[in-house]
């Protein structure tokens, strides 16, 4: 981690924000992550994931995820087309309406095209109002039926005929906001007891290990499950949440404790922390000033990499019926209607919501392996 | 050999004589920042129980020299040309340049017929096995020796490196060890198959003072005793002085001096081995030191001319196209326009 | 090589300790109690019995008694292998967790197995082929499977052999041997049904296994001493397979026991996904209902198997390791 200094510094005692010619520490960590190809691309998946769920859903949702289609439970994907059965070619998109047949043996519903209606796919429709960010009325919706007489159902629909798309987008906003809120409290808890454990040892370094020995005796998802459990059924929908996100953090901070503090321990014997020290500085001025910033990009790429787990752990948690409960909508708890081998055999489309934990795991995974890389050229962690 | 009618006399003895000729060797990497030109037309003969010294600072190309001759190199990424004559014991004269690395032929050389030892003891035996295992396992690579005579053969190994104890250090594993026992070990192993050729990679540098001189006399010693060539890669002139009898001074991938360890230190020739030299401290001397100008360049950079050129203090006008090998009347060969008109026949 | 062991077990003691009392503040943990639940159930049911059944359990684990006595009560019963009773099966928590063992344990070890024989051979193949098209290609397929939460893979297995092959695949057994004496054909008849789980849970680990090894085998390749064995003569193969390989393969030794807790929670999950036999689902119904001897019985359990475990791999790093000392 040594940085030869450019020729004619004055050595100065200063945390690594090393300047030589190249730049900043910071603009070359920047240009490295920018070389690497699948860094940037998750970068990119990640951020739109969030532009859709997190801060934009109602608008990218052609439905409100609760406002259910009569006409259409338990339905499959409805094609987009462009030619109909007479070979026209149309620019405008559409769907064919939908016939609903019982076969009256098994009194097994089942549902088929109605080729006799076409109902255009519009962007920029009318549809079910919302309120933009939270205050703003609006009802524009990214794409939905163009004369709002039918139903647009791309991803096919729940038990009860809600729009397995919407839901997917505004499950999203818990699933993915859930990761990133787990993950900075335990960056917070993670980062201020490592560097004081490192920083100090002794006696203060024993007992954070101890606790973090602890918390890694359990098995994670199980201790996980049992904290959920422990959540009072009676929470309003918020406090679950809190509830469940400080949980996932409370599990998930030890492991960062652990890498924080085996860096402080190594910076903490670095000359300019030494140096630091014997100028008098004192002990909150070297921790936030000289041992922070030396691991802090370090932290950063731990947290990163920190975050698919934080999202397994909710998607599993719901899955299990353990973590968020309907009516708030998740991925986990969508995919907890797809538990059984029914519900897979009649309406595998209900896996959907598997699609974008998948991408935003990837996503993560490659983000973060790209900011390590940058970071620190020379890791092989 | 002071006059060139006795070199041209003396050169049917001498091809008799020459165990490892190596002609022209280029040896390139491709890495992610560039094409290295590591060694650049090396030309080296190393003749029957004598020691050759390659010298020159870290970099030059010296280690991946001694690397090439046993197809060492990595396989990925690495051009090589040029070529590697060597008599083996069946006088069958062998291109090692040309061998699959991987074939059978080229491991009936490695470790029977030349064998190599390495900068680094502390790393150069495999941790999780033992010292007894090591040595055995060569021994019955390359000899007939089986069961209680081989382990005769290698307590017998152990003593001529001088490893007192040496029944219950067999036992022991290489972590238990010294680094100057390490590298003892490693010159055993070495030596199980008798080879006529041991390539020597730095195999003191790692070393404290006192075990670098213990290590140099065994090598004198053994040498002296068993009659094989050695092949002695060094950056540091003090040890060529005591172990060679001729020595090649390399700079960037091409040799730029060759001579008789006398000659050397007597008459040096080159700049480049007159600025070692010069930086090197003498008892009695009371002059200031001098150190070479500038740094080594980059070797990923392609430069026309001489190489030492931009660090010299003799640099002139033809500088700028590359000096050839110019053989000296006194047996000396320098790769310096300085002494174009000294010379006989150019190479 | 036993002092060591012993000196191991030595130093785990207060850990033990420890988690046996996060585990019981854990189980406690969630409000109200299942003991009132059962009454009214019982007294809705008529039965006569309740209150006495109830008096039972109370004097039994000293419900009406303060929590650290109850802890108490709690863990020297448990030292003595009495774990309490369940609530909702109403049976000995000990019996219940002893029926489902044996498939945890089968399935754990499976599982094991199933990582290291395919992890290894893919490791050192890809770590020879470094950059070359099968080493990305496994490359590729360990990131996927790392990324690939598995009751997700287990939801993907199931729909892909029940809707595309028309198999059911969950269970551990065919309904017709699900109640007959063991035989050969029962045991082929389980091994049809192993592998799904097997290769559900085995999945992350395995590809983190084998990145583990490709990266550890390339790092010895460098090594000096690969060098020498090269430089000796040895043949290519018993350079990969003899020295670097023993000495690669070393690390990977204490992974093995971190890899139980990834085992244990992919067992949970898969065996509720898979409806297997399990610990799992026991596991999770105690804490639906909040059973609590059960569950907290379950994840002492779970907790000591990991223990167990990692002491396992340090044992076995300090057998395979000359360097690691014992002392």
């Amino acid at each position: 981690m040594s940085v030869a200094q450019s020729e004619g510094d004055v050595p100065q005692v200063k945390a690594p924000a090393r300047r030589n010619a190249d730049g900043t520490y910071w603009s070359q960590t920047r240009r490295r992550f920018m070389r690497s190809r699948v860094g940037v691309a998750g970068a990119v998946v990640v951020l739109v994931l969030y532009l859709i769920c997190l801060i934009l859903p109602e608008f990218f949702a052609p439905y409100d995820p609760e406002s259910k289609n009569a006409q259409y439970f338990g339905g499959p994907p409805q094609v987009v087309r462009f030619v109909d059965d007479e070979g026209q070619l149309s620019i405008q998109p559409f769907v064919y309406g939908v016939a609903r047949k019982i076969d009256p043996k098994t009194m097994q519903r089942t549902f088929a095209e109605d080729r006799s209606v076409h109902y255009p796919i519009g962007f920029f429709v009318r549809g079910d109002a919302y309120k933009l960010f939270g205050f703003i009325p609006a009802d524009i919706h990214l794409f939905g039926s163009a004369d709002g007489k039918g139903h647009v159902n791309l991803l096919g629909t729940d038990r009860i005929g809600r729009d397995v798309l919407s839901r997917m987008i505004h499950g999203g906003r818990l699933s993915l906001s859930m990761g990133l809120i787990g993950v900075s409290i335990s960056l917070i808890l993670g980062a201020v007891l490592g560097t004081v454990a490192g920083y100090f040892g002794g006696v203060t370094d024993n007992v954070v290990m101890r606790a973090t020995e602890v918390l890694m005796a359990f098995p994670t998802l199980p201790l996980w499950m049992t904290l959920a459990a422990a959540v009072p059924p009676d929470w309003s929908p918020t406090a679950v949440y809190i509830g469940i996100t400080a949980i996932l953090a409370l599990v998930a901070w030890g492991t960062l404790a652990r890498e924080v503090r085996g860096k402080v321990l190594a910076l903490r014997e670095e000359e300019y922390v030494l140096a630091g020290r014997v100028m008098g500085a004192s002990h909150a001025r070297l921790i936030f000033r000289h041992l922070l910033p030396g691991c802090f990009s370090h932290i950063i790429v731990v947290a990163t990499l920190a975050i698919p787990s934080m999202i397994i752990a909710e998607t599993a948690l719901g899955f299990l019926g353990l973590g968020v409960k309907p009516p708030m909508i998740s991925w986990g708890v969508m995919l907890n209607e797809a538990q059984n081998i029914r519900s897979i055999a009649h309406t595998p489309w209900l896996l959907f919501p598997a699609i974008p934990v998948i991408v935003s795991i990837l996503a993560f995974n490659f983000l973060g392996d790209g900011m390590r890389d940058a970071a620190d050229p020379q890791s092989e962690l | 050999m002071g006059t060139m009618e006795m070199v041209a006399a003396a050169d049917g003895r001498e091809q008799d004589d020459i165990l490892l000729h190596i002609e022209n060797l280029k040896v390139g990497f491709q890495t992610t920042s560039g094409f290295v030109r590591a060694v650049d037309g090396v030309d080296l003969k190393v003749r029957r129980g004598r020691t050759l010294a390659v010298v020159g600072e870290s970099g030059c190309g010296k280690s991946i020299t001694a690397r090439s001759v046993l197809g060492l190199l990595p396989e990925q990424n690495t051009v090589m040309s040029g070529s590697i004559a060597f008599k083996s014991r069946t006088g069958e004269v062998l291109d090692i340049a040309s061998l699959p690395r991987r074939g059978k032929r080229m491991r009936s050389i490695r470790g029977a017929e030349i064998a190599m030892i390495f900068q680094e003891p502390m790393t150069s035996l495999t941790p999780v096995f033992t010292v007894g295992d090591q040595i055995l396992e060569a021994l019955r690579l390359h000899t007939p020796v089986r069961g209680a005579q081989a382990l005769a053969r290698a307590i017998e190994l152990l003593e001529m490196v001088g490893i007192p104890e040496p029944e219950s250090r067999l036992k022991a594993y290489p972590h238990q060890m010294s680094g100057g026992m390490r590298q003892r070990v490693m010159i055993a192993m070495a030596l199980a198959s008798n080879p006529s050729l041991l390539l020597a990679d730095e195999p003191t540098t790692a070393l404290d003072v006192t075990v670098q001189a213990q290590i140099l006399d065994l090598m004198r010693g053994l040498q002296d005793e068993l009659g094989m060539s050695v092949v002695f890669i060094t950056h540091d002139l003090g040890v060529v002085a005591e172990m060679a009898h001729e020595v090649a001074v390399i700079y960037l991938g091409q040799v730029v001096e060759y001579a008789s360890v006398d000659d050397l230190f007597e008459r040096p020739t080159h700049p480049y081995t007159r600025g070692l030299l010069n930086s090197l401290p003498r008892i009695g001397a009371t002059e200031r030191l001098v150190p070479i100008a500038g740094s080594v360049p980059d070797p990923r950079e392609h430069r026309v001319g001489c190489r030492f050129a931009d660090r010299c203090a003799s640099r002139m006008a033809k500088c700028d196209t590359p000096p050839p090998l110019i053989k000296l009347p006194h047996g000396q060969d320098v790769r310096c326009w300085l002494h174009e008109n000294e010379g006989g026949t150019q190479s | 090589m036993l002092s060591f062991i012993f000196r191991r077990v030595v130093q785990m003691a207060p850990l033990l300790f420890l988690i046996s009392v996060v585990s019981f503040v854990l189980i406690n943990l969630p409000p109200g109690d299942y003991l009132t639940i059962k009454i009214a159930e019982l007294e809705a049911r008529g039965d006569s019995g309740a209150q006495f059944i109830l008096g039972q359990y109370r004097e039994r684990f000293g419900l009406d008694l303060p929590i650290w006595q109850q802890y108490w009560i709690w863990i020297s019963h448990f030292v003595t292998g009495d774990f309490g009773r369940s609530f909702e099966y109403e049976r000995e928590v000990g019996t219940l967790i002893w029926e489902r063992m044996g498939f945890s344990v089968l399935l754990s070890l499976s599982t094991m197995l199933f990582a290291w024989l395919v992890a290894i051979p893919a490791g050192i193949f890809a770590a020879t082929h470094q950059y070359r098209l099968g080493d990305n290609l496994l490359s590729f397929v360990a990131f996927l499977g790392l990324a690939l939460p598995n009751f997700l893979l287990a939801l993907l297995l199931m729909y892909l052999s029940v809707v595309v092959f028309g198999w059911s695949v969950g269970g551990l057994f065919s309904p017709e041997y699900l109640d007959a004496a063991w035989s050969p054909a029962k045991f082929v008849d389980l091994l049809k049904h192993l592998w799904v789980p097997v290769v559900v849970i085995g999945t992350a680990g395995t590809a983190g296994l084998m990145r583990l090894m490709r990266g550890n085998l390339l790092d010895v390749l460098r090594q000096q001493y690969v060098t020498t064995a090269r430089a000796k003569g040895l043949p290519e193969g018993k350079v990969v397979y003899k020295h670097a390989l023993r000495v690669a393969i070393n690390p990977l030794i204490s992974v093995a026991g971190t890899m139980f807790p990834a085992i244990i929670a992919g067992e949970v999950i898969t065996s509720v996904v898979l409806n297997l036999p399990t610990i799992g689902p026991l596991f999770l119904r105690a804490l639906q209902v909040q059973d609590m001897y059960l569950a907290g019985a379950i994840l002492m359990f779970m907790s000591l198997f990991l223990m167990l475990g990692n002491l396992l791999a340090d044992i076995g790093l300090a057998l395979a390791d000359p360097r690691i000392k014992l002392s």
